[in-house]
């Protein structure tokens, strides 16, 4: 399987996630419409979608989401509404992609250039709508959007007072007629007793001006210039009720010496927005707008051309190659759209239990047979011992399914540096080590993308240009490297850059700036992750196809956290970032250790535990009202009660807690007051909601060796439980 | 650098404020109550011919009223530029913190708003909780301390 084809397959199989969840968030807006984490998820899809695309070598769809994306950045910062056909146009825009994708994996163009002139169309109308404030919202959720524009301008104090009265205007909405008004005057026009800017007056008094364009191209140099001539001509767009003859009669007394034309262009607008502006090629506005010249616009133009053909006409390859290789690359995306079966892991799952479960009943049949009267060189117990090794392979290979080796996703993480490196002209060497290092199938797929994302910024951010390199005496290529090994029952993910380092200096102006930390608080490494991950930080001064929106970063730690692991940063300014993530091995055995409170099992991941030590009810100091720290190595962190958190139904005076067991999120640390510490076990996590419904607290259950229940925390939802609870709690 | 602080007690735990923030210290005086004022602010006091607000952190802090005696203490405090009374049970100390015994609010329990606090230090076993005490009266508290 070459390397584009793995990407391809990927690809596809990852968008298919990606817009189910976008359909799913949209859905779930539709019912409650306020900005959230259904915005944000969103959000992430199509930006995801839109660099993915572009990788894998999808231009129109990437194009498309970008557009999309804008219209989403403006939804997350609350510039738009959310309102119901606004979802339902998100809705079929999901559909319009998936359609996209499925087209491009049959080898055909993703979509027919009308298509997405309309669509674009479509989402550059809403693009031009302003969110309404808070209570307008509320009273009229589903206001059709096509009056928002009008309404809005009819309440300026241009109003046309003679035509119109204000308050009707907006039920006239229909009735709005847009003139294009062209006026060339004489030069000596000023002789005669006119003034064009009299005419304009006039004309505001029964039109709004909707753009006012003058030509100031026949303006001569300073020095020729005729103060008593006019040499400006104006293009004006302007809306009004009133018919083009109202408008013409205003140019009564000048349209027969100058050159006056007027042009009702209505149809050009849709619900107050230019349509075709919106949808024209940039080059074309521009040179009606008198920015550019012709010249100029094909000389540019003509600089444009398909990679391919630069290559055949620079003689690098011939026609007929070209033409190969394109059909070639048609053919394996439509190929590799069948090859890969993509099982639901809960049947993997499955079949892990039931080979443990098979696993267990076959020893203990062994155990019987052993101690029966059938037992020795009997021809049932050397059938039993088959069955045994049998099984126990049968036991490997099921869990075998799920294990990856990381090549292909180190593989993609190369061409991702290599193409980001390129388009900003950077040299770039990149080294992989690690690449056999397996890892739970479902463990890599949640964090490709959050890699993504980091291999980008290393590159965008991390990497100098050949000329930066060469004045800090470093070699003009960069090293990425992408580094993956094991250690402990944590598999690491290193990803490093020889680049410039983060500038601290920079991220803490941001930070304060943005209120994430008080002025005179220093940023360092215990903090710098904290502020680099939250959601919305990003000191790149431009928005581009690679970074700068701050979505990044958060994604990136938020799916680590999720997946049960951690991440550091590690910079030095002019030598270079390295970002390591340890994960589990795998998602579905988690380590933990046991621990009994008021004779309940709990399960503690294992990666979340800092320590643990006997209590000593002196070493702990009052807090506050009703709540404790105590001192461990060397720093006071807080005593977490689980009792209150968790609610739970029992006295003080049944208590013996003897034992504390210290916990570090990687956000916060504090103890928990436990009455027995057990054994660490590795355990399958069962999730309580299949069966019942999910707990705050607690990331699911498990069956222990004795046939008991035990609760597996989840020391995240927890930690933040500790934090939002009142204050004024128990008082000691 | 070291920075002193003036620890007292509420409730069995020690609380710092920073020594240049403290005018005086005096033994409990009788507090006299306004009207229509709940709450922190306990009333005025009259020391050596000005009045000055007084109040009572234990409020602050929601930790369990205590009836005053003559052992508690009122120190006077300059916060946010004005000068008012904090009733304290004792004071205990003056101490010197090192920035190594010193502990930034990062990972400390929500207990007590993080805003009010600078952090928590340690002198050999023990610990004291350091104010802020520029930040320990909200906007709305200040007007009202003003109002008095």
């Amino acid at each position: 399987m070459s390397e584009m084809d793995e990407t391809l397959q990927i690809f596809f199989a990852e968008t298919d996630d990606l817009l189910r969840s976008a359909e799913e968030s949209l859905l779930r807006l539709e019912s409650a419409p306020k900005p959230g984490p259904d915005v944000e998820e969103i959000f992430r899809a199509v930006h995801t979608l839109k660099s993915g695309s572009a990788m894998v070598g999808f231009p129109v769809i990437s194009d498309y989401a970008h557009v999309l994306e804008n219209l989403l950045e403006r939804l997350r910062s609350g510039k738009l509404a959310i309102s119901k056909p606004l979802i339902s146009f998100l809705l079929s825009d999901v559909d319009f992609l998936r359609q996209m994708v499925d087209r491009g994996g049959q080898g055909k163009l993703e979509a027919e250039p009308d298509i997405i002139k309309s669509k674009k169309a479509q989402l550059n109308r809403f693009l031009g709508m302003e969110a309404i404030p808070g209570d307008e919202a509320k009273a009229q959720p589903a206001a059709p959007p096509k009056k928002k524009a009008p309404e809005k301008k009819a309440a300026e104090p241009s109003a046309p007072a003679a035509a119109i009265p204000a308050a009707a205007a907006g039920d006239l909405a229909g009735h709005w007629k847009f003139y294009q008004i062209d006026m060339k005057f004489r030069e000596d026009l000023f002789r005669s007793g006119q003034d064009p800017i009299l005419l304009i007056l006039g004309l505001s008094e029964m039109v709004e001006l909707v753009d006012v364009m003058p030509d100031i191209s026949h303006l001569p140099p300073l020095g020729d210039m005729d103060p008593f001539s006019l040499y400006i001509s104006w293009r004006l767009t302007v809306k009004s009720s009133a018919s083009l003859e109202e408008i013409e009669d205003v140019f009564m007394f000048v349209k027969d010496d100058n050159d006056i034309h007027i042009e009702d262009i209505t149809s050009r607008f849709k619900d107050g927005v230019e349509v075709i502006e919106t949808e024209k090629p940039l080059g074309e506005v521009l040179l009606e707008r008198g920015a550019i010249s012709k010249e100029d616009l094909d000389l540019a133009l003509g600089q444009q051309k398909r990679l391919g053909q630069i290559l055949v006409e620079s003689g690098k390859i011939d026609e007929s190659t070209l033409e190969q290789v394109v059909s070639r690359q048609e053919e394996s995306r439509r190929t590799y759209r069948k090859t890969s079966v993509r099982v639901d892991v809960e049947k993997i799952n499955h079949l892990v239990n039931l080979a443990e479960e098979i696993g267990i009943s076959l020893s203990r049949l062994r155990d019987m047979i052993s101690k029966s009267a059938l037992a020795h060189g009997s021809e049932m117990e050397q059938e039993m011992e088959n069955l045994l090794k049998v099984n126990r392979e049968f036991q490997e290979r099921v869990s075998q399914i799920r294990m990856f080796p990381l090549e292909g996703t180190f593989r993609r993480f190369q061409r991702i540096a290599r193409d980001t490196a390129f388009e900003q002209n950077k040299r770039i060497r990149v080294n992989l080590v690690g690449l056999d290092t397996e890892l739970d199938k479902e463990v890599i797929e949640h964090i490709t993308d959050p890699l993504k994302h980091l291999v980008r910024n290393s590159v965008d951010h991390g990497l100098e240009t050949p000329a930066e390199r060469d004045k800090a005496g470093k070699p003009p290529e960069g090293v990425i490297e992408f580094r993956a090994f094991q250690k402990g029952g944590m598999i690491l993910i290193q990803i490093s850059d020889d680049g410039r380092g983060m500038d601290v200096e920079k991220i803490s102006a941001r930070a304060i700036e943005l209120g994430i930390i008080k002025p005179g608080q220093a940023v360092d490494d215990t903090n710098l992750l904290d502020i680099i991950c939250r959601p919305g930080f990003s000191t790149a001064e431009q928005v581009s196809a690679i970074s700068g929106r701050g979505v990044g970063m958060d994604v990136v730690r938020t799916e680590v956290e999720r997946l049960g692991g951690t991440m550091t940063i590690d910079t030095v300014r002019g030598q270079g970032t390295t970002f390591t993530l340890s994960l589990p091995l795998t998602f579905a055995l988690l380590e933990a250790l046991h621990i009994k409170v008021c004779d309940r099992s709990f399960l503690v991941p294992l990666w979340g535990v800092a320590g643990t030590e006997k209590y000593i009810p002196a070493q702990a100091r009052f807090f506050g009202a009703g709540q404790r720290v105590y001192s461990f190595r060397g720093e006071y962190v807080p005593l977490v009660d689980l009792v209150t958190v968790f609610g739970m139904d029992v006295h003080d005076q049944d208590r013996q807690s003897e034992t504390l067991v210290f916990v570090n999120t990687s956000r916060q640390r504090f103890g928990m007051l436990v009455d027995q510490v057990l054994d660490p076990h590795q355990v399958v996590v069962k999730s309580l909601e299949s069966n019942f419904k999910s707990v705050k607290g607690l990331s699911g259950a498990t069956i222990m060796g004795d046939g008991s229940v035990a609760l597996v925390m989840d020391l995240f939802a927890l930690e933040e439980m500790f934090y939002q609870q009142p204050s004024r709690s128990k008082v000691q | 650098m070291a920075t002193q602080y003036v620890v007292f007690s509420l409730n069995n735990q020690s609380y710092g404020i920073e020594i240049f923030k403290i005018k005086e210290v005096f033994s409990y005086r009788r507090i006299t109550p306004l009207p229509h004022v709940k709450g922190f602010v306990k009333g005025i006091i009259n020391l050596r011919g000005v009045i000055l607000p007084v109040f009572d952190l234990r409020e602050k802090f929601h930790l369990p009223p205590a009836a005053y005696t003559p052992f508690h203490v009122i120190i006077v405090v300059e916060i946010a530029g004005r000068v008012m009374g904090v009733i304290a049970d004792e004071i205990s100390d003056v101490m010197e913190i090192l920035p190594d015994d010193f502990q930034t609010t990062g990972n400390l329990p929500p207990g007590i708003s993080r805003e009010f606090l600078r952090g928590v230090g340690r002198q050999d076993d023990n610990m004291v909780i350091l104010l802020d005490v520029d930040r320990l009266l909200s906007v709305e508290e200040l007007e009202m301390v003003d109002a008095t």
